[in-house]
């Protein structure tokens, strides 16, 4: 392939300024993007071209502020009589969203091989940008007269195309395809989940977008980030009259980032764009958003059930980025919280110990019935933060009851929602004042026969500077080992991503007696020790995790990243009353948090070295 | 008197004479007539009267029965000495009282009137934490606890038996606890007995009226050196008056008329009885039934239409009469299904002069020697019951034998002797921290 009549040398083409002046190749005419069409359309002359069933060209668009390239495009030449030998006419369309670039600089085509001079095709002044109407009336009957290829049939079935008029237009394409939306969830800043089904029995579709006012950031297909579900309702419903069976017809599918805000101002909604292979294109307007924050993200765990070898999917192209996304916007927002005092704590305290409290506020009266035995405790400040805001007055009267009958005083730090395990024990963190940190749980309890467990704890970290971070050793109620250290485990039914496991859970006590603390490869956070200035120097908790899983791992591994070491001091021993089945089949969103943790914990930490295969 | 509690009182105290005592019980007796609080009142009468007591107080808790002041937490409608505290949303489950301004009042109080010995009969009501306030106010006051029942360490109204079967439960654990109450979690016990024992281990010295209580308690984990048996005794009474003997055995039970006091073994061996023909006995039952659950009202009243003529029921009596009543039998029935402790009916019955036919278990078993006090039988068992009554009734000497040579009860005197003695005795050191064994 060549380039008929070439005229003078190649020029780099400027994005930021106009051409330098030289023989031009031709001209655009007028442009303009037309979101119906999908894309930038260019009408123009041109001295050179290709053959007609030469493949497509290169073509790059500039503007004043960027520039739209490496994209799918289509030339057509169209006869331009008035121009007699001179030059064809030429239309182009660029597939690619309407960002807001400035004015048209020139368009460059270049030949697909590359080893010929590119095109360069300057706009004329005044620059004529036409809105897609004006595009597509224009266009089309210079179309009409070009020479019938398949590109100019799928040009004109582009142009063809109307654009969204905010109505369902799916039943006029000529293919059988239903699509069924249940629940469009915002996923900020800009991007939709969706939840619902879609039956394509004859392959119909060739891609779906979801479109807005404004241009996706995200060009990518709806089915890049789709994962196929079960939706036996559907089956039983509208796909037996079409003979299906295969019940995997729902999917939860991500548009990261379609350039609309939603739900925001001025009623503009996004739209789902269902583009057949025939070109032609239907649309369906999605369901008004009814969750956000922790709502959405509890619907979008639930609507999904992936198999081990399904799950890398799952969560790396739906489920991890609309999570994340999701709960950091909910936790972005300001916190504010009120501190009520019971009592006078210590001026300066060795060690804060922060218990977040969720679900059974009576752990408190218990817990400070016990820590109230130990003189040793005196020198130390207890912060409860409450992470159960409905439970509030239940918990004051607690308090009150508590702090009379004990005489032990504590704070209470109410922040305004529901944060979590990690935000609230950040709360607790960014309150406290003693020297030292003690994380704990609101079910663990002090053990009568070691009623000194946080001085033993302290001390190992005064005796040690090489020690990070210092776990307990936690019991069951009859005695048996709840946590004496944590290790790593793959499992091969959980996407073979590593598990934080408990070694001799359930077992009793070894025998010998502890002399002091024993290196490990990370503890629980239901009973932690460090530095508070280490834990405000990593930040705390790392709060992309959800619920309260993996944090404790995490801040362990951050630890030891900083060359500092974790040990578990089995002298210190508490009673962790666990409680039984948080995860089981009955609840598969909490299951499916505990993945999503799984997953941002093996990302961060195990992306190096997944052995999967070598099982 | 046992062995332990001699070796606890014997030991050379310095004698101390003037000792302020204030007695603790969870009810006041104006208004309610349990064993319990009978008992201490008894007591503190009888320390009032001591020489070796400068002061005595009596603080009762309301149980709901005295109606308080509004916004006062104690009160004194009984006289000068004698106060009464009304609180609110006492915790059955873990012996808790949630009342914030008790523990004020009662430092108050205490600060007032100083005692060196704090005695408390009971913990319902005024709460475990009590023991906390009454150690903060008072750190060098020994605490006395007399424990009634197995409260603490039975949820079923610390009677140690199984819910609902009402079989016998030999030890607690949050295993078998939550099978009783399936609404508790294994780990509430857990919590339970944790909170319980936390405040457990401020006392002095606890007072089981039995060592079948006292063994319960330490099996439980309290320092068994901790735990000094003393009877609550009784004032003196007229000596007994000799059975006039008629032709037929009689046999008598006294009390509350529940399951628990066996009332079904005792109308299921009458059955047994009437129907193997057997002749020569009669039994006949005081008590009242009417503040027992509605369900076992109608199966009772049922019960007593069908009831062959070998048992008759003569309802409810007033305590005084008790001596008299039982002067007119042979023997005292205590068919409890329950461990008991140290029944009164059994003091009482001894008291008249009559021998105690009692099941085999626990305070029972304990209080009746066996063919010395009177005769055992399997607990539960109305065959048991029933083929003991039928042998007696053959040879009735057996049975008015006995009665020459009974067990003496212990009297309130005594009883005033051996707790002034365990308030004479030093303070008990640190208290040591029990371990479950799991």
């Amino acid at each position: 392939m060549s380039l008929a009549e070439a005229p003078a040398a190649p020029a780099p083409m400027p994005t930021e300024r106009p051409a330098a002046p030289r023989p031009e190749d031709g001209y655009v005419d007028f442009y303009g993007h037309a979101p119906a069409v999908g894309g930038w359309l260019f009408c123009g002359w041109s001295r050179g071209r290709w053959r007609i069933d030469a493949p497509p060209p290169r073509v790059v668009a500039h503007f004043r502020q960027g520039r739209v390239e490496k994209v799918d495009a289509i030339a057509c030449w169209f006869p331009r009589p008035d121009l007699g030998q001179r030059g064809a006419g030429l239309v182009v369309l660029l597939r690619a969203p309407g960002l807001p670039l400035g004015e048209l600089v020139g368009l460059e085509l270049a030949e697909a091989g590359g080893r010929t001079r590119a095109l360069l095709l300057p706009p004329v002044r005044p620059v004529t940008q036409l809105r897609e109407a004006d595009l597509v009336t224009r266009i089309r009957p210079a179309l009409l007269q070009a020479p019938h290829t398949p590109d100019q049939a799928r040009l004109l079935t582009l142009l063809s195309r109307r654009a969204y008029a905010g109505s369902d237009t799916l039943h006029e394409l000529p293919a059988s395809v239903r699509i069924g939306l249940d629940e469009a969830l915002p996923v900020p800043p800009d991007g939709v989940a969706l939840i619902g089904w879609c039956i394509d029995p004859t392959n119909a579709i060739a891609a779906m977008h979801v479109r807005g006012p404004q241009a996706s950031r995200d060009p990518a297909a709806l089915g890049t980030r789709w994962l196929r579900v079960e939706r036996a309702d559907v089956i039983a419903s509208v796909g037996a009259a079409q003979g299906l069976t295969d019940p995997r017809v729902g999917f939860v599918a991500l548009a990261p980032a379609c350039g609309t805000p939603w739900p925001g101002g001025h009623g503009e909604a996004p739209y789902l764009e269902v583009e057949l292979h025939s070109g032609e294109v239907a649309y369906q307007r999605l369901p008004v958003p009814m969750r956000a924050g922790a709502a959405a993200a509890r619907r979008l765990l639930e609507a999904v059930r992936p198999a081990s070898d399904e799950m890398d999917h799952a969560y790396d192209r739906v489920l991890g980025p609309a999570l994340t996304a999701i709960h950091k916007a909910r936790l972005g927002r300001p916190r504010p919280v009120t501190e009520i005092a019971f009592g006078t704590m210590p001026a300066e305290p060795v060690c804060s110990i922060i218990v977040p409290l969720y679900g059974r506020m009576d752990f408190l009266t218990y817990q400070t019935a016990l820590l109230s035995e130990h003189p040793g405790n005196r020198a130390h400040e207890l912060i409860y933060v409450l992470d159960d805001p409905p439970c509030k007055r239940e918990l004051l009267d607690l308090a009150h009851s508590a702090h009379r009958r004990f005489g032990l005083p504590f704070r209470i730090l109410v922040p305004e929602e529901n944060l979590g395990y990690g935000p609230a024990n950040n709360i607790g963190i960014g309150h406290a004042r003693g020297e030292f940190l003690c994380l704990l749980n609101s079910d663990v309890m002090p053990a009568p026969e070691a009623p000194d467990w946080l001085d033993r704890m302290i001390a190992d970290l005064r005796a040690d500077a090489a020690l990070g971070l210092v776990g307990a050793m936690l019991l069951f109620e009859d005695g048996t080992v709840q946590h004496e250290g944590l290790t790593f485990e793959r499992l091969p039914q959980q996407a073979n991503w590593p598990f934080p496991m408990h070694p001799r859970k359930g077992l009793l006590p070894r025998a010998e007696t502890p002399t002091g603390p024993e290196p490990v490869e990370a503890v629980t956070g239901a009973c932690m020790v460090l530095r508070r200035a280490l834990a405000t120097e990593l930040g705390g908790f790392d709060e992309a995790y959800a619920i309260g899983d993996f944090e404790d791992s995490d801040l362990c591994l951050r630890v030891r990243a900083t060359g500092l070491g974790c040990a578990v001091d089995r002298r210190a021993r508490l009673y962790h009353l666990e409680r039984q089945s948080q995860v089981s089949p009955d609840n598969p969103w909490r299951h499916n948090a505990t993945l999503f943790n799984a997953w941002t914990h093996t990302r961060r930490w195990f992306a190096e070295a997944n052995p999967k295969h070598a099982e | 008197m046992t062995r332990k509690q001699k070796a606890r009182t014997s030991t050379p105290a310095a004698a101390l004479p003037g000792q302020r005592v204030l007695v603790m019980s969870h009810m006041h007796p104006a208004v309610s007539h349990g064993g319990a609080e009978i008992a201490a009142y008894q007591l503190y009468g009888a320390l009032r009267a001591s020489s070796e007591v400068a002061a005595c107080w009596f603080l009762a808790a309301s149980g709901g029965k005295v109606a308080g002041r509004l916004g006062a937490r104690l009160s004194q409608p009984f006289g000068p000495d004698e106060y009464v505290y009304s609180g609110a949303g006492f915790d059955h489950f873990i012996h808790a009282n949630p009342d914030p301004e008790w523990p004020g009042e009662l430092t108050r109080l205490l600060t007032e009137l100083r005692p060196d010995v704090i005695h408390l009969h009971h913990h319902t009501n005024f709460g475990v934490e009590t023991l906390l306030t009454i150690r903060q106010a008072l750190p060098e006051a020994r605490i006395i606890l007399t424990l009634h029942e197995y409260l603490a360490i039975c949820n079923h109204f610390g009677q140690m038996v199984k819910r609902p079967s009402l079989a016998l439960c030999n030890a607690a654990s949050p295993r078998d606890c939550h099978r009783c109450f399936p609404e508790r979690t294994e780990q509430d016990f857990f919590l339970r007995e944790l909170y319980i024992k936390r405040f457990f281990r401020l006392v002095d010295r606890f007072i089981s009226p039995s060592q079948f209580l006292a063994d319960r308690y330490a099996a439980w984990g309290i320092d068994a050196e901790r735990i000094v048996v003393i009877e609550n005794g009784m004032p003196a009474a007229a000596p007994p008056t000799p059975r006039v003997p008629d032709c037929d055995l009689t046999l008598g039970f006294f009390g509350q008329i529940s399951r628990l006091k066996g009332i079904d073994v005792l109308f299921d061996a009458a059955i047994l009885l009437e129907k193997a023909g057997t002749t020569g006995l009669r039994i006949e039952v005081h008590g009242d039934h009417s503040g027992q659950p509605p369900e076992f009202r109608a199966l009772f009243e049922a019960r007593i239409k069908d009831a062959p003529p070998n048992i008759e029921l003569h309802g409810p009596y007033a305590n005084g009469r008790v001596g008299a009543l039982m002067a007119r039998m042979d023997a005292v029935l205590v068919p409890s299904i329950w461990w008991e402790n140290s029944p009164l009916v059994i003091q009482e019955a001894f008291r008249a002069g009559r021998p105690v036919i009692c099941s085999d278990i626990g305070g029972l078993a304990e209080k009746v020697r066996d063919g010395v006090d009177g005769f055992h039988f399997a607990a539960g068992s109305p065959r048991s019951l029933a083929a003991l009554l039928t042998a007696l009734a053959r040879a009735p000497d057996r049975l008015r034998a006995l009665s020459a040579r009974l067990a003496t009860p212990p009297g309130l005197d005594a009883t005033l002797a051996a707790t002034l003695g365990l308030y004479r005795a030093n303070r008990a050191h640190a208290p040591q921290l029990e371990v479950r064994s799991a």
